[in-house]
């Protein structure tokens, strides 16, 4: 049977009926947005008493045991570089700067790490009354496998110094300079839930 | 007793009836039953037999195979629209709208905006359900409503069957450069391509296909106006059982004796179970609201 229709004109019904499916639509895709942001962005909280360091990382971030590294998390899931965060308590004794510190990383990278080179050194104020000093850096990352089939990533590195006391606390980020940007927001984050 | 009823030697002869309209069930059939027998005779000739096929000829193969559907709607629903008095105006633009709209906003919104691919494939079963449904589900089901109220309900929905044809013709567009993208990348076996040709258009068919059911219902029943966004909410979970549940029965389980396959078999097994189980499901509500329409006709 076919019933033909010539009406243009759409009831009042049918114009509600298209309100409503753009409503459910939009709602559909904040809920969706909603689940995306639960599981990208689910944390979980890392407490070291002796240090006195929390902090949240990523909760999907493999937790890694790093001799000499207070916490060491890294993003699994991404294919080549994993992006990674660690902690690392270094001491700093009255006659110090943080530009010895610097050097001295600068010197040992230069060996461990393939054609590394420092981009930028800045301070930053963090947190309340604490100035912090900033160093952006790059390295080639090259996993010493002669059978993975796999091309070398620039890698793109920051270090924060923290100086507390007689301690610098160093909050190192590294990611593959092409997911640096979009990572880097991860790092924001884990930076202000970051309490010592 | 004579029996002095008139009686005919033959049976009067029926007149043919001249149906204006292209019947849309054939070609989504035939359609379908093309595209799940290449996909089962390629796994069969490339899966099992192990025919080889040169490496040069392979890329065209594949491209071929991802370019099926779009033959066989040339063939049995472009071509055939034509040969009818009546035929469906929208149809073309209808496909090539989609193909833009599923790259223009499609792809960048479930890609870049909700990044499924770095989450969901991760979850746990009812999790990737759910997320499915209100990530990938939603944005196809939605897009192809957009695409067909804004194209075709103005003046182009002339009776129910209209919206299925504009409905197979979306899911068309929007599957295809996808599916033609997936064939180009790697080099992947041509059974695999179209294992995947037929997964991608089976599930945009059968989804667009509940929506089309939904368009026609509020056209032309006089549907309540919250019956439209539970058909979009179907038509989502449509896909989002789909995509999974392909998944898990393709993907091999996890074995230390031998190396683990994916299992195409059961994959493309699923995939028609669910392609002629959801259509046949769609053709008896069409067929219900088809005959309830003409029962309302004989009672006025």
């Amino acid at each position: 049977m076919i019933i033909e229709t010539t009406a243009r004109e759409a009831t009042r019904t049918q114009r509600f009926a298209h309100y409503f499916t753009l409503i459910y639509c939009a709602l559909a895709l904040f809920i969706g947005a909603n689940l995306r942001d639960s599981a990208l962005y689910a944390i979980t909280p890392y407490t070291n008493s002796e240090v006195g360091i929390t902090a949240f990382y990523p909760e999907s971030w493999l937790f890694d045991t790093t001799p000499g590294v207070v916490l060491d998390v890294r993003d699994t899931q991404r294919a080549g570089f994993n992006t990674r965060i660690n902690i690392r308590v270094l001491p700093f004794s009255p006659g110090m700067s943080v530009r010895n510190l610097i050097d001295t990383l600068a010197l040992q990278r230069r060996i461990d790490l393939p054609f590394y080179k420092i981009l930028s050194v800045s301070e930053r104020a963090f947190g309340l009354d604490d100035i912090t000093t900033i160093v952006d850096y790059t390295f080639v990352s090259d996993l010493d496998d002669p059978f993975l089939q796999l091309i070398p990533a620039v890698v793109i590195g920051e270090d924060v110094f923290i100086v507390r006391r007689n301690q610098v606390i160093l909050v190192s980020f590294t990611a593959d300079a092409n997911t640096f940007d979009r990572d880097y927001a991860i790092f924001e984050r884990f930076l202000e839930t970051l309490d010592y | 007793m004579t029996d002095y009823r008139a009686r005919l030697l033959t049976p009067p002869r029926e007149e043919e009836e001249i149906r204006p309209y292209r019947s849309v069930w054939r070609s989504i059939i035939i359609e379908n039953i093309g595209l799940t027998s290449v996909a089962a005779v390629s796994f069969v000739l490339f899966g099992i037999l192990g025919v080889s096929i040169p490496d040069t000829i392979r890329p065209i193969l594949n491209i071929a195979i991802a370019l099926l559907p779009l033959v066989f709607w040339v063939l049995f629903s472009w071509l055939a629209e034509r040969t009818v008095p009546q035929p469906r105006r929208q149809l073309l633009a209808v496909f090539l709208f989609s193909v833009l709209i599923a790259r223009a906003v499609g792809q960048p919104l479930v890609e870049e905006f909700l990044r499924v691919q770095e989450w969901l494939p991760l979850g746990t079963a009812i999790g990737r359900i759910v997320g499915y449904t209100f990530t990938v589900g939603i944005v196809q089901v939605g897009l192809a409503y957009l695409v067909l109220y804004t194209l075709t309900w103005q003046e182009n929905l002339r009776y129910r069957y209209d919206t299925l044809a504009y409905a197979a013709a979306a899911a068309l567009g929007y599957g295809m450069l996808p599916s033609l993208e997936f064939a180009v990348t790697g080099q992947p076996n041509p059974y695999v391509v179209a294992a995947h040709t037929l997964s991608i258009f089976a599930t945009l068919t059968v989804a667009n296909c509940v929506v089309a059911y939904g368009l026609s219902a509020v056209r032309f029943d006089s549907a309540p106006a919250l019956f439209m966004p539970f058909i979009i909410a179907l038509g989502s979970l449509v896909t989002g059982l789909s995509i999974p549940l392909y998944s898990g029965f393709l993907n091999a389980t996890f074995s230390i004796i031998g190396a683990s396959v994916q299992r195409h078999v059961l994959g493309i097994g699923f995939t028609g179970a669910f392609l002629f189980g959801g259509l046949f499901l769609i053709y008896t509500l069409f067929t219900y609201a088809e005959r309830r329409a003409a029962d309302r006709e004989l009672e006025r």
